[in-house]
């Protein structure tokens, strides 16, 4: 068997292959987080996915969002005036009386309809956690093919920060939490969110 | 008390409560469909021999990795503790605690914890320790320990969790399992805010980046390692691996395997410790805030484990319950039962490391020998045979003494005495009352146990040893000569069986030699850990086989031929020479039906039933579908007898509880394994059911003429013989 070419390289060539089959990829990942659970939306632009979210917040009767971000908390203040967005890190209270928290998540994996976050902040991460509605924006353009694909992308990611000396911390979220702890019967929603809505994000460019 | 009446009576207190074997069935059943469904994505074989792979490339490269990944860790500001004991891991843990004033520890599902008893040792030094998964919650407030390692509260019922959390929160909790899920998350949210430290376990260490993966549904491992501004992973030390990409084959297999996912909810990859989050902490808090993470390496009987060859794989495990799941005896009587901290068969193959051998005597004797568990582990570990492993150290460590013993080690291995012995128990046989033909329905006093679920058979008055010649010649042209090795089973009690696979063969062109040297395979002394008449035995069986002229060896009987297959090399591998002989043997020694469709040319790929074919179903032994993999050949013999259509049995290669001693030793349990055998059987609407293995034919047979139940139970050899046109037609 001869060597596995250079980390760089196969990332490479995974997000060229992803490049390459797009539409399809979108499709598979979207029929496998919704098989997981997950509501996938597409949305044409940022700003159109920004309203889209306030939007489903508002529909459903939301008091609240939290923003994992400051730029994501002031783009959805404009998509829902009137509802506050707090920014997670600036105002850390905000994540226990939430209804909605809200993120990017860096990469979808098609094979499981898995994203992945990596928000290294704690309070940014709890936006994924806390809230009982948690809805992650994932780049159409930033979905593999593989489990082994996405696991390329998250040792890259890992990788690079820890030889700076830095710590990290990336989930792949796989559906809303579930448990089938008594009588195996399948419940959702136990300490993490009884919902997950993925927003598929065109026009982000190629990560 | 001895270990048998100490697991009679252990068995005794689960079978007690039936909702334990009601859940456990029920979800052997459900699991056996979603995890096929599950699995159905990819190339099992291919996915579980890369897993096994890369777990044996890790183990054997682990000094090094652990290396590795105790720097990478400390690089992104991990604090690496590596704990040779419980104790030490406990003392550590306290002390972090301690030094950061840490008064409520919140956990997410860690059994290196159960191991070390960590909570216990916490509680003792006054620091709450809260368990936060649903299952380990409700078993730590019920005061019990988890008996299934990935549902640990499996053996509950809905009415016996609202009780838990009824007593628990102290107000009326109704049997409404999302609405106490609901509750549980507002019980509990509050107390992740609450914790000064969080303690996780990990599925996966990454030695490449000092990584530490965990894999939960409920989300309550990303709050433990999140909220409290301490996170403590604990963490046996075989769980390094060596890159993160590596850890793909591992998170694939465990999360299809264990509960049937594609992927788990949450895979967490966790470098470091990122920070402490800034929420207001609730009024109780007590701690200090600065961000931690410390990783304890733990040890406890794990480096031993290593450098003992017979028990490396164990550390191969990644946990995922299948043994558990696919258990016919762990359905029955649950983790409780079958298992010490940890449970099933991988637990009782780790116990006597982590907590002595001593604590292994008894639960192992919960394992039928079946397999299994073999065929469903996603890393191929060989489960039962570290079973057979401890018998021997229990024996070692204290021989048995008593009649058993005796006959195991003294008179099972010499033909000749065996010989006597068996001829005389059939002479007491039929002085006997309650016997109903060639069965015997009752047997009196200390022996009641053996007909407690199946009518017993009597030891044949001529055993086939003195029904054949030394030499049966072939009809017509010899294409073969085999030495035919009849197993005490044939020989004494099933002679019938014998002859019928003599009548095959000679009318096939077959010369059969029967060598009246040979006795039993010794089969029954090597499943009690009796390994020097195991031993015995198969030297007196190789002598008797060997020097016959036969181009094969043939049994009848499936166990026998794992015996001489698999076992008699191994046994004898002390004396090179024998043990080369022995295999030689091996490659030579076929099973009938095995025999008749790869030498004979018998059999037909596809069935074609006259019109009127007779139903009937087929029972394959675990010897004969587990261990030697023959799931093919007695099909192919059924599909060729056009007077028969086979109907398969639900959950076909499933064990009938007969296990040799097992069904004698433990007949209640046994019995529950039976039943459901027995109802698969009566589902098919067959009238006739045919094996290949007289042990199960002892068991099934005995067990339907107790019932009074209609069905006749032949092996499959007679089935054939019968098909024969009569002798004297060309």
């Amino acid at each position: 068997m001869s060597p596995a070419p250079p980390l760089p390289d196969r990332l490479q060539e995974v997000w060229r292959r992803a490049a390459g089959t797009g539409p399809a990829l979108r499709a598979r990942f979207a029929a496998a987080a919704g098989k997981v659970g997950a509501v996938v939306h597409e949305a044409g632009s940022r700003e159109a996915a920004l309203h889209l979210v306030a939007e489903l917040a508002v529909s459903q009767g939301a008091r609240g969002l939290v923003a994992a971000d400051a730029a994501l908390a002031e783009g959805l203040a404009r998509a829902a005036p009137g509802l506050p967005v707090p920014d997670a890190e600036r105002e850390p209270g905000s994540l226990l009386t939430a209804d909605w928290g809200v993120c990017w998540a860096v990469c979808g994996v098609a094979e499981t309809g898995s994203i992945i976050v990596h928000l290294d902040p704690p309070d940014a991460r709890l936006t994924t956690m806390l809230p009982p509605v948690h809805a992650a924006l994932l780049p159409d353009s930033a979905i593999v093919e593989s489990l082994q694909d996405g696991l390329l992308v998250t040792r890259d990611r890992v990788l690079r920060l820890q030889r700076e000396g830095r710590p990290s911390y990336l989930s792949w979220v796989t559906g809303p939490s579930r448990t089938a702890d008594i009588e195996r019967v399948l419940t959702i929603g136990v300490h993490g969110p009884r919902e997950l809505h993925v927003i598929l994000v065109a026009g982000e460019g190629v990560p | 008390m001895s270990r048998q009446a100490e697991f009679r009576r252990r068995a005794a207190e689960a079978l007690a409560k039936p909702g334990i074997r009601t859940a456990l069935t029920r979800f052997g059943s459900a699991y056996r469909k979603s995890r096929a469904d599950a699995l159905a994505v990819l190339d099992y074989e291919a996915a579980r021999s890369r897993l096994r792979a890369s777990k044996e490339d890790a183990i054997t490269r682990l000094p090094e990795l652990e290396q590795e990944f105790i720097a990478n860790a400390r690089k992104a500001g991990a604090i690496v503790f590596e704990a040779r004991t419980a104790d030490e891991a406990n003392a550590y843990i306290a002390g972090v605690a301690a030094r950061r004033g840490v008064r409520l520890v919140v956990k997410s599902k860690s059994m290196v914890s159960e191991e070390i008893e960590l909570n216990h040792y916490l509680e003792r030094r006054g620091i709450t320790a809260l368990e936060m998964d649903a299952g380990e919650w409700i078993i730590q407030q019920a005061g019990e320990r988890p008996s299934h390692s990935v549902m640990p509260a499996i053996h509950l019922s809905k009415e016996e969790v609202a009780r838990i959390f009824t007593n628990a929160l102290g107000r009326e909790v109704a049997p409404d399992i999302p609405a106490m899920i609901g509750t549980l998350r507002a019980e509990l949210r509050e107390k992740f805010l609450e914790a000064g430290m969080g303690i996780s376990g990990a599925n996966i260490a990454v030695a490449e980046t000092g990584t530490i993966v965990i894999v939960t549904n409920e989300g309550n491992g990303r709050l433990v390692t999140t909220a409290p501004p301490v996170h403590v992973a604990l963490l046996g030390y075989d769980k390094i691996l060596p890159t993160l990409e590596e850890a793909g084959h591992h998170l694939t297999l465990l999360s299809k395997a264990a509960t049937a996912q594609g992927l788990t909810v949450y895979t967490t990859f966790i470098t470091g410790k990122t920070g402490a989050p800034r929420f207001p902490r609730p009024a109780g808090y007590a701690g200090a805030l600065e961000p931690e993470m410390h990783i304890v390496l733990l040890d406890n009987g794990r480096r031993a484990m290593r450098e003992d060859p017979d028990f490396r794989e164990a550390l191969y495990c990644v946990r995922c319950a299948s043994c558990a799941n696919v258990c016919p005896t762990y359905r029955v009587v649950g983790g409780h039962v079958f298992g010490h901290v940890y449970t099933a068969v991988i637990g009782v193959d780790v116990t006597p490391f982590h907590h002595g051998l001593e604590h292994a005597a008894v639960p192992q004797e919960a394992c039928l020998l079946c397999g299994a568990c073999v065929d469903a582990c996603p890393v191929k570990i060989d489960l039962p045979r570290m079973v057979l492993r401890i018998r021997e150290r229990l024996e070692e460590q204290e021989p048995p003494r008593g009649l058993r013993h005796f006959f195991l080690t003294r008179v099972l291995p010499k033909p000749r005495a065996f010989d006597r012995a068996l001829r005389a128990a059939g002479r007491l046989q039929r002085l006997l009352p309650g016997r109903d033909g060639a069965l015997i329905r009752d047997l009196p006093g200390p022996l009641r146990r053996l007909t407690s679920i199946r009518s017993l058979p009597v030891v044949a008055r001529r055993p086939l040893r003195d029904r054949l010649p030394e030499v049966t010649a072939a009809r017509g042209t010899r294409r073969h000569r085999v030495a035919f090795f009849g197993s005490c089973l044939i020989d004494y009690l099933y002679p019938e069986i014998g002859e019928a696979v003599v009548r095959v063969l000679r009318h096939h062109g077959v010369e059969v030699c029967y060598p009246k040297g040979q006795g039993c395979c010794g089969l029954p002394a090597y499943y009690e850990g009796a390994r020097a008449g195991a031993g015995a035995a198969a030297r007196a069986t190789l002598e008797a086989l060997e020097g016959q002229g036969a181009d094969y060896i043939l049994t009848a009987t499936p166990a026998c031929g794992v015996a001489l297959r698999k076992y008699f090399p191994e046994l004898l591998a002390d004396d090179p020479a024998r043990a080369a002989r022995a295999a030689a043997l091996a490659t030579r020694t076929k099973e009938f039906a095995e025999f008749c469709v790869e030498v004979l040319g018998l059999g037909a790929p596809e069935p074609a039933p006259h019109e009127r074919a007779t139903p009937v179903t087929y029972h394959d032994s675990c010897s004969s579908y587990r261990r030697l993999k023959l799931k093919d050949p007695p099909r192919r013999i059924l599909n060729a007898l056009p007077a028969y259509r086979l109907v398969e049995l639900d959950e076909v290669g499933e064990c009938c509880g007969f296990g040799g001693h097992f069904s004698a030793d433990y007949p209640e349990v046994a019995g529950h394994v039976l039943e459901r055998k027995l109802d698969a059987v009566e589902r098919t609407g067959a009238a006739l059911l045919v094996l290949d293995s007289p042990g199960c034919l002892l068991h099934l047979r005995g067990a339907l003429h107790r019932q009074g139940k209609p069905i006749r139970v032949r092996h499959l050899a007679e089935l054939l013989a019968e098909a024969l046109p009569s002798e004297g037609v060309p």
